[in-house]
């Protein structure tokens, strides 16, 4: 395992959380921006900023929130009050079709009743011609080549989470290739084995190198504050903390957060952490 | 698993042979017997022709319906009859043949078309909202459907109750299809609906394949979900209600001509559907071919197609197409 997030060449200003936003709305770093959310029962957020080229990674318990933030910033989800703007645009300006090209969105629970193969599936979804066979960047880390004549549902769960993370990333792949995409990805790693975990964590860095944002969930934390440029620290639809790995990931804030003990330690600026007392089921 | 893009673009034309030549060999089957040239000319005009005009149309509405409500409901076994869009016109059909005061026999021939499309219509209109309303899933589309139809089921078995004989075997006859319902008047209604909803289906095609990976995939790719999923709900029913009302109710076409093509071209739909209404009407029109030459007794459609279904059904099981 290789420490990777000194990489990101973009200002992060995140640690502006919970403050007024004096920033200039018309920032071109901006990518999205959420003010005063809220949707009934379930996410809560005063201030949200994410600027072109993070990695964000977003950790919290089951039922945070998680998923219902990533569905906001797709613009898939009506927030009860508070307005959202994609890329300096109001979301009610988008179309449709205008995000899907900008923008993609992978959710938990795809399910599909026909059995059509690998290659068909990523096909109907990709705009660029799959016959040159899927850019070696998205090989190297999802490894779907050799999927491709087979049956979707005939997949494993985790090998069929990596389809569907190459589907995404092929949806919008002409603008993740100036660098000018939004990647938003719900638990990637989930049913993954440890080397695509690795593998997928890397793959999502490499994207904001190049000038894309990527904003994933997931419950992995020391994979997670090790790989990301940005952690946002959710609990019961509330936004906790969110910034810097070495600031969010601290030992008061995941103890708050998850009720558990944790020890956490520092190697070569490689943060290792250690769950003491998980719940006990006395 | 599937063949490839060159030998799928020959598969059109095969089929586009087989219509021609099945169409040819009706015509022949009266042209070569030995009846005067004015009869002749007569039967080939009025019976033979609006029988493949139909055969063609009804075919090519029924398997295209059934390919796009497979896709819309995420459900490999939807069918036109299954869900329900039938059991409303069956069940106005019913109503007319057994309760029809005398006097309406002599408009039967219109009145029967019509109402069984207002029929298809209204029933699929409750069906969607219905689904709407209790559970909003493509799931419960193919619920509601199955309680509407089960409900028509019982009215039409106790209208059977207070019926005669004839009545009876007439309501039989249209249960089961037939190609010889129709007038060049009829067809001239029923043509335009059929190739326009079909059409509409064929123009929206490309776009049902980003339904595979579900509602919220589908959105993020930039397709409108309620709106397509509604409009192409909108065009099955409108080319199955005209289809119904043309040649009553036919089974199992819907259902079997998509599943044996998927087993050939694959799941995309763009090619999928056009490739289904030709598949379809090559289908009917064998049927009216099979009907033609066995003229003694009349063939109910659905038998055939029945019969020349099911054991292709069991043969697209046996090869794993169709799993739950």
């Amino acid at each position: 395992m290789t420490k990777s997030n000194s990489h990101s060449e973009v200002p992060q200003d995140i640690s502006a959380f919970g403050a007024a936003h004096t920033y200039d709305s018309a920032n071109s770093c901006e990518v999205a921006r959420l003010c005063n959310i809220t949707v009934a029962q379930r996410l809560q957020i005063s201030s949200l900023r994410l600027d072109k080229g993070q990695c964000v990674h977003i950790l919290g318990p089951n039922g945070a929130g998680k998923s219902t933030l990533l569905m906001l910033l797709a613009g898939l989800l009506e927030a009860d009050t508070g307005s959202i703007a994609l890329f300096n645009k109001p979301l009610a300006t988008w179309s449709l079709a205008g995000m899907a090209t900008v923008r993609t969105l992978l959710t938990q629970h795809t399910e599909c009743s026909f059995h059509l193969t690998v290659h068909e599936y990523l096909t109907f979804y990709a705009d660029i011609d799959p016959d040159k066979g899927i850019p070696p960047i998205l090989e190297k880390a999802l490894e779907v080549t050799a999927f491709l004549p087979k049956i979707l549902t005939h997949l494993s769960g985790g090998e069929r989470q990596r389809v569907e993370i190459c589907r995404v990333l092929l949806q919008i792949w002409p603008a993740l290739q100036q660098g000018k995409g939004l990647v938003l990805l719900d638990e990637p790693l989930q049913g993954v084995d440890i080397r695509h975990q690795y593998a997928i964590a890397q793959l999502a860095t490499a994207l904001c190198e190049k000038g894309n944002t990527v904003v994933m969930s997931s419950h992995d934390i020391g994979l997670s504050a090790n790989y990301a440029s940005t952690l946002w620290l959710m609990q019961q639809g509330t936004m906790v903390a969110a910034g810097k790995p070495v600031d969010v990931a601290t030992k008061t804030h995941l103890e708050r957060v998850f009720e558990c003990h944790f020890a956490i330690s520092k190697h070569d600026n490689f943060l290792e952490f250690q769950v003491c007392a998980p719940i006990t089921l006395e | 698993m599937t063949i490839g893009t060159k030998t799928a673009r020959w598969i059109p034309v095969l089929f586009v042979i087989i219509l021609t030549g099945v169409a040819a060999a009706i015509v022949g089957v009266v042209a070569l017997s030995d009846s005067p040239d004015s009869l002749k000319q007569h039967i080939v005009l009025h019976i033979q022709v609006p029988l493949i005009v139909t055969a063609v149309l009804v075919g090519a509405a029924l398997s295209t319906s059934g390919a796009t409500l497979q896709v819309v409901l995420r459900n490999p076994l939807a069918d036109p009859g299954i869900i329900g869009i039938t059991s409303g016109a069956s069940l106005v059909a019913a109503t007319l043949l057994l309760l029809a005061p005398s006097w309406a026999n002599a408009y039967m021939h219109y009145l029967l078309p019509i109402g069984c499309f207002l029929g298809a219509m209204i029933s699929t209109f409750v069906i969607y909202r219905l689904a709407r309303r209790l559970l909003g899933s493509a799931t419960a589309v193919i619920l509601s459907g199955i309680a509407i139809s089960t409900l028509s089921g019982a009215i039409i078995a106790w209208l059977y109750l207070f019926s005669d004989a004839n009545a009876l075997r007439n309501l039989t006859f249209w249960l089961m299809g037939s190609l010889y319902q129709t007038s060049w008047p009829i067809l001239a209604l029923g043509a335009p609906l059929i190739i326009g909803a079909v059409g509409f289906q064929l123009y929206i095609a490309k776009h049902l394949n980003k339904l595979y990976a579900g509602d919220i995939a589908a959105k993020s790719s930039g397709v409108n979900v309620e709106k397509l999923t509604e409009r192409a709900l909108v065009a099955s029913a409108v080319a199955v209600g005209a289809a119904v009302s043309m040649a009553g109710s036919i089974a199992f076409v819907g259902l079997l001509i998509p599943h044996i093509l998927r087993r050939v071209v694959g799941h995309n739909n763009a090619l999928l559907l056009p490739l289904s209404a030709l598949a379809g009407a090559c289908m009917l029109l064998l049927v009216a071919l099979s009907s033609e030459l066995t003229r003694a007794i009349t063939l109910p459609v659905s038998m055939i197609t029945a019969t020349l279904g099911g054991p292709l059904l069991i043969w697209a099981l046996s090869k794993g197409q169709i799993k739950g």
